[in-house]
């Protein structure tokens, strides 16, 4: 029912690539594409089958005559040891536009985190989606508005007319790293052998659930299957798409691996042995089946459960895991099935290893930034206040750096519980006034110079922008700094100043406290919010900050026992998570009265209860413009409750590459996650 | 002729030594650490510190501790001048400070405005505060006429002025080595004098948590007792919980100390003649026991403050400890331990000097305590 | 003798038992579970944690269970040799822990080495040459080491290193090292890396170590056998070696054993700044994550140290010091 197709007025556009695209376009000859960086591949593909027919572009038709690739991976074809690049691939193999040149092969991508179990850097680069978007300005993981959607792993997908059927086509030919074909198998096994065991999974995962039930899984034939939800499920596009639920991961297994672990599938004789080497007890097969690969731990694909355990475990991304070094380290090494090309037919990535290491501490990665031993850094742990100290060192280090928008569109944000359990204070919590006047009291030019090293715009949390919900009237809404108005709103509330005009008092009399609590989730957040309670006590308003460990902050989470927080906002967007979550991350009795049915929790307010109507609306309907109209009505509530108020947007992300990587430093208009998703498409220039 | 002054001469120096040997204990350790120089050098900077950051930090300090210069985030310290531009001869002053950005790091770098100076004063008023919560003053030992700035050792993040800062951090930080060695020495006396004057049962019990306790790895335990301090918590009250945290760890050492001392000293000759005598035990310990080895306890004290100093800053280093908007050296060691900071602000580590000068003022004084508590001492 | 020996295992055994029960109930004392660690780590990721997946990872780690049973559900396995999986890693405990454990061992043994080799002839140095210029400067010198934050002591090292030799910082080895076979280019290398490390760890011990050692000898110097000898013509050297010196070091051998445990504990901030591939960093993780299986599996194991060491130590001091009975050790 829908088309997927690049556009590449939006490419030339946005990259200034108009020449290399339309050469691309017009090309039929496969002269335009061999540049010198080629050359190799295209020598590799000499003795390739000719003539295969591949991919539209808008303008014209590519005919790829020839495959190359990797010079490792030939030198196993001749060998015996693999299969030859045209069998490997799939039948429809997906072009992907060189940024910037058609690059060549080999290399290894040098980068670290500092967190051994989990790696920001990776989970992008060596990722494969279900579906995919198309590298924009405007293209964010969980902002799907404005941006081009095509095919992945998918080839193919639509919703009935009644929004409650999903049909979705995998890409015929597609297979695993381990040679095996991908089929809507490995998607049952997934939802029927893995989701439908009690044992491994008590609950269904919540964004598959619809009217409180889960999708029954119909395979059509070797590579279509249906989902068909008990309620309209127009979303669901979305959420495969976005990190935070769908994914690889979350849809489909390699069942012909993992049968031969699951108990209905072979004795448990056999497996017991595996389970001890693994260090699991005779009683722990669930434990062990989602540690060896079924679990959903990995929200970002296969990433993470085929780095953790074991290391056979076959993915359909671009690199897989070779070695593990040690704890946290990873050698990762091409996956000879990959099924994206680029224009010039040879098979990607370019790059043939990854190596990952781990740091303890920080300074220690941006000391390894600074030496140049990380070809790629960025996101979480390139801090934007160290960006002076990066420039005054890029000679030395021999890098570049990019300042890429940030994922987190608003780099800090402070949030209420709206139900908080003290009385009073709900009730405060509950007048809009409250939001607005701490809203106006905030000098956001302060917080932009102080934190942000300048950059960024003053703006209340609202959709950014380039996306087609933007309003400057929604961005500005109470934004302003205004003192004066903040404290006639307050006066109007009735809080009454003390006797010393210190601070204001409650209406029960006790002085108006609102305790800020929060953890460093990101590095804004203790100097902003240190900045923030010094401007609401202008206004006589007492608010003690408390930085706590982040496990001790879900517990008083979860206990209701939060009133206020600072965070980062991701994405204000089609997805506006806070709210849409249906205040699951802010107001958890609202969420609890909510799942329930108002059987359990705390009943929201009529702002709040418009919030989950809307929600509804957008998890429903297969219409995007009703979609985008709901969403627009929650940011128009949000403008004037201020549940969640915003600091700055346009603060951008330092991302650090080597000076030797190619097709990347032309991406610097991007969010710095769609940079790091265009991982296979770099290389290494010579 | 000669003779008197010779005589005189002896007898003062029988009368010395009478009163050497009729001095009291005490007596003789405070006239033995008179000579120990390193150590007296020592105790004045403590002296000097306790009364400039304890005491009178308000005063001493030139802004208030989070008063913020909006414009002037990490500002060099300032450059205290005796000659100006022209080369002429002044009173102490400094130049205005004109604030700006790099255009390619976007680093804020700052100009000196040589049109104007602002000399400093001594005694100026400045911003109102509470002396001990009591006194309403606005006198600051030195500061310069607004619009200036005088910024000591320069500015943090938010362009908080770090002198101010560091002194109300020691205030912390040094009081904290002062709580946390009394709550251990309370509870090392009471419990190491119990074990060793009781002995038996409770000696062994008591030994045993104390071994135990030595065998846990310090950073478990300082995460478990961390966890056990209420979240909700104000800062106040966290800052003495951290202090119970370093001190339970402290008085183990004490308590072994005054176990074997005890245990050494119950069976001397003066102890079993009041006994003999009648004395309550009680008594025993009270008059006779605690006096004979008060002074190592002293020592074991001064070096033990320290410890519970350079724990803080540990503990806020590991995230345990304080955290802002608390003041404390660790707090502000936290904030200075960046490659950033140490690349391009190394000024925001001044206040490691005053962690390692008042370490190091402790530990001087201490082993000159030390040699002066040693009766056997010959120097 | 034997008696003695048999009660003081049962004594260790004993340690050990309460020690395992502590690890754990240390790592369970902050509110919250593994989980919330776990929840907390996604929402910093931007993702929200999914209420299926948590109901499952609750159930599978046993974390429904009561404290009791889930420690002896541990203990029994740990009894066999068995110390489960890290929550965390999703790794064998024992596996993760065999691969920092050598590397541990080796750097907090060079961090020992250094401090005695530096310590005891300073203590030495300082007690024979009493109040002189060398005396206080190497005091003033050793207690600026000790009273220098580690932290930020390793911080400014490596920032230097970096500025002066533009050297790879962080961890024992070289890019090229950190995967290799141990080789004697991988022996070099961690050569190479330690200095740092084993400075920075070394220091803080070195100045407590030389006043002991000082004192100890100045105390025996004073004694009545040794102004006899001198007085009798003996020469200073070898009256200074024969005995005031070996008496003196006797408290320090006293503390060998539990140097090591004590060494690797008051690494860990060290080894954190520097990213050292050591078990503290890893113990730190695991109590902040409240991973328990690690964490109690890594205390106890650090406990298990110090008992032993403890343990090392007496026999050592009796069999150097006739003097000590066995019975009054205990």
């Amino acid at each position: 029912m829908r088309r997927f197709r690049i556009v590449t007025g939006l490419l030339v556009a946005v990259l200034g690539l108009a020449t290399t695209v339309t050469a691309f376009a017009g090309g039929e000859d496969e002269g335009e594409a061999s540049s010198a960086a080629a050359e190799p591949a295209m020598e590799m593909a000499s003795d390739a089958i000719t003539g295969f027919d591949t991919y539209n572009l808008d303008s014209g038709r590519i005919t790829i005559t020839s495959f190359g690739e990797a010079p490792m991976l030939a030198a196993m074809v001749a060998e015996g040891s693999l299969p030859p690049v045209e069998e490997r691939l799939p039948d429809n193999p997906q072009v992907m536009e060189p940024w910037e040149e058609v690059g060549s092969y080999g290399g290894t991508l040098r980068t670290t985190s500092l967190d051994p179990t989990w790696d920001p850097i990776i989970r992008h680069v060596a990722n494969a989606d279900l579906v995919e978007m198309l590298a924009s300005p405007t293209a964010h993981h969980a902002n799907l508005v404005g941006v081009e959607v095509r095919p992945g792993v998918f080839e193919d997908w639509s919703i009935s007319d009644d929004g409650t059927s999903w049909t979705f086509t995998l890409r015929r030919g597609l297979k695993w790293s381990d040679g095996e074909r991908v089929t809507t198998e490995d998607v049952r096994f997934f939802f029927e052998d893995i989701m439908e065991n009690e044992d491994l999974y008590p609950n269904y995962p919540v964004w598959l659930v619809r009217g409180g039930e889960s999708p029954e899984f119909v395979a059509v034939d070797e590579h279509t299957f249906r989902l068909d939800f008990a309620a309209p499920y127009g979303l669901l596009e979305v959420i495969l798409h976005t990190h935070g639920s769908g994914g690889v991961g979350r849809t489909m297994k390699p069942a012909h691996y993992l049968k031969q672990f699951h108990r209905d599938y072979n004795d448990m004789d056999k497996i017991l042995p595996v389970m001890k080497e693994k260090g699991f007890g005779d009683d722990e097969w669930p434990r062990f089946m989602l540690e060896t690969g079924a679990g959903l731990m990995s929200w970002d694909g296969t990433y993470m459960m085929s780095v953790m355990e074991p290391l056979e475990f076959p993915v359909v991304n671009p690199w897989q895991v070779q070695e593990v070094v040690g704890p946290g380290e990873f050698l990762f090494v091409r996956n000879p099935y990959y099924f994206k090309i680029d224009t010039a037919g040879n098979q990607l990535p370019y790059i043939d290893y990854i190596r990952k290491s781990t740091a303890e501490d920080p300074e220690v990665l941006s000391l390894k930034i600074l030496t140049g031993e990380l070809d790629v850094e960025g996101g979480y742990f390139v801090k934007l206040s160290d960006y002076p100290l990066y420039v005054e060192n890029q000679d030395k280090g021999n890098f570049d750096i990019l300042l890429t928008k940030d994922w987190l569109d608003h780099p800090l944000i402070f949030f209420f519980n709206n139900a908080p359990s003290d009385p009073v204070l709900r009730d405060l919590v509950q007048d809009p006034r409250l939001g607005q006047a701490m809203s106006l009291a905030l000098d956001r030019q302060d917080f932009i110079e102080s934190l942000f090293l300048g950059f960024g715009r003053p703006a209340q949390v609202a959709p950014v922008r380039g996306n087609p919900m933007f309003s400057q009237d929604l961005e500005d809404s109470y934004a302003a700094y205004d003192p004066d108005q903040a404290n006639a709103l307050l006066d109007a509330m009735g809080l009454e100043w003390d006797a010393n005009n210190e601070f204001r008092l409650r209406p029960d009399g006790e002085r108006f406290t609102i305790p800020l609590t929060y953890y460093e989730v990101f590095p804004s957040v203790t100097p902003g919010s240190e900045l923030a309670s010094q401007y609401w006590k202008a206004i006589g308003i007492d608010v003690p900050t408390k930085v706590m460990d982040g496990g001790a902050w879900w517990t008083a989470f979860q206990a209701n026992e939060h009133v206020l927080t600072t965070w980062g906002l991701g994405s204000a967007s089609v997805v506006p998570s806070w709210f849409f979550q249906g205040f699951s991350t802010t107001t958890p009795t609202w969420w609890r009265w909510y799942q329930t049915g108002g059987a359990e929790g705390v009943e929201p307010t009529e702002a709040g209860k418009r919030v989950y109507e809307l929600r509804d609306i957008i998890q429903s309907t297969p219409s995007a413009e009703e979609r985008l109209a709901a969403s627009r009505e929650v940011f128009e509530i949000q403008a004037e409750h201020l549940w969640v108020i915003g600091v700055a947007v346009d603060v951008p992300s330092p991302l650090v590459h080597s000076r030797r990587l190619g097709n990347i430093g032309i991406a610097k208009d991007f969010y710095n996650i769609t940079v790091l998703d265009g991982g296979e498409q770099w290389f290494f220039k010579n | 002729m000669a003779e008197p002054a010779v005589s005189n001469a002896a007898a003062t120096a029988e009368q010395a030594e009478e009163r050497l040997y009729l001095a009291s204990q005490w007596q003789l350790m405070w006239r033995r650490l008179g000579r120990h120089r390193v150590a007296l050098a020592g105790g004045a900077v403590l002296l000097l510190f306790y009364l400039t950051m304890c005491l009178g930090a308000e005063f001493f300090a030139t802004y208030a501790r989070d008063t913020r210069f909006k414009e002037f985030s990490f500002a060099p310290p300032s450059r205290v001048r005796v000659i100006d531009a022209d080369g002429r001869l002044r009173l102490p002053f400094v130049y205005g400070l004109e604030p700006g950005r790099d255009p390619v790091s976007f680093r804020k770098v700052y100009t000196e405005d040589v049109t104007v100076r602002y000399p400093l004063r001594l005694f100026t008023r400045g911003e109102r505060y509470e002396l001990w919560g009591l006194i309403p003053a606005d006198r600051h030992l030195i500061g310069v006429a607004e619009p200036g700035l005088l910024l000591l050792f320069g500015s943090d993040e938010l362009g908080r002025d770090l002198f101010s800062r560091t002194l109300y951090g020691g205030r912390i930080s040094l009081s904290i080595g002062l709580v946390g060695v009394a709550v251990s020495f309370v509870l090392g006396c009471i419990l190491g004098g119990v074990s060793g004057f009781y002995g038996g049962a409770i000696d062994n019990t008591i030994q045993r948590v104390i071994e135990f306790l030595l065998s846990i790895p310090t950073i478990p335990l300082w995460m478990a007792l961390a966890a056990a301090v209420p979240v909700d918590w104000p800062p106040l009250r966290v800052y003495f919980g951290i202090t119970i945290i370093l001190s339970i760890i402290g008085w183990t050492a004490l308590a072994r100390v005054v176990r074997g001392k005890l245990i050494s000293t119950r069976e001397e000759d003066f102890v079993v003649a009041a006994q003999i005598a009648g004395s309550t035990e009680r008594k025993i310990i009270v008059r006779h026991l605690l006096p004979s080895f008060l002074s190592y306890l002293i020592v074991d004290l001064t070096l033990s403050i320290p410890r519970m100093i350079l724990g803080e800053t540990a503990l806020s280093f590991l995230g345990l400890g304080l955290r802002p908007p608390v003041v404390s050296w660790g707090v502000l060691l936290n904030q200075a331990q960046n490659v950033k900071a140490v690349a391009l602000h190394p000024w925001m580590m001044i206040p490691a000097i005053f962690v390692i000068v008042s370490v190091l003022a402790f530990n001087l004084l201490g082993d000159g305590l030390r040699d002066a508590a040693d009766p056997y001492a010959s120097h | 003798m034997l008696y003695y020996l048999l009660r003081r295992s049962l004594y260790m055994l004993l340690l050990l038992v309460v020690l395992s029960m502590a690890g754990f109930a240390i790592i369970q004392l902050p509110p919250g579970d593994y989980l919330n660690s776990y929840i907390q780590a996604l929402a910093m990721r931007g993702a929200a944690p999914d209420e299926a997946e948590l109901a499952a990872l609750k159930r599978q780690y046993g974390l429904d269970l009561p404290l009791h049973r889930q420690y002896l559900k541990w203990a029994g396995r740990a009894l066999a040799g068995d110390f489960g999986r890290s929550m965390d890693w999703r790794k064998p405990v024992s596996e993760l822990i065999a691969d920092r454990m050598l590397l541990t061992v080796i750097m907090n043994a060079a961090a020992m080495v250094f401090i005695y080799v530096v310590a005891v002839p300073i203590g030495i140095y300082a007690a024979t040459h009493q109040y002189s210029v060398g005396d206080h400067a190497l005091t003033v010198v050793s207690l600026t080491g000790l009273a220098t934050p580690q932290f930020l002591l390793a911080l400014v090292l490596m920032v230097f290193m970096v500025r002066q030799f533009g050297a790879s910082v962080g961890g024992l080895f070289s890019p090229e090292y950190v995967d290799a076979a141990w080789s004697v280019g991988r022996v070099i290398d961690l050569m190479a890396h330690l200095p740092v490390p084993v400075i920075i760890i070394g220091l803080s011990g070195t100045a407590a170590l030389i006043r002991v050692m000082r004192s100890g000898v100045l105390d025996e110097l004073k004694k009545q056998y040794v102004v006899t000898a001198r007085a009798k013509g003996a020469a200073e050297r070898a009256l200074l070696f024969k005995y005031p010196v070996r008496v003196a070091i006797n408290p320090i051998i006293s503390t060998v054993g539990w140097m090591l445990p004590a060494t690797i504990s008051g690494g860990t901030i060290t080894a954190v700044v520097l990213s050292l591939p050591t078990v503290g960093p890893m113990l730190l993780r695991a109590l902040r994550n409240q991973d328990m299986f690690l964490g109690g599996t890594i205390v106890m194991l650090l406990g298990f140290l110090t008992v032993i060491g403890t343990f090392v130590s007496d026999m050592l001091l009796m069999w150097i010091d006739p003097r000590i009975r066995y019975e009054r050790s205990t």
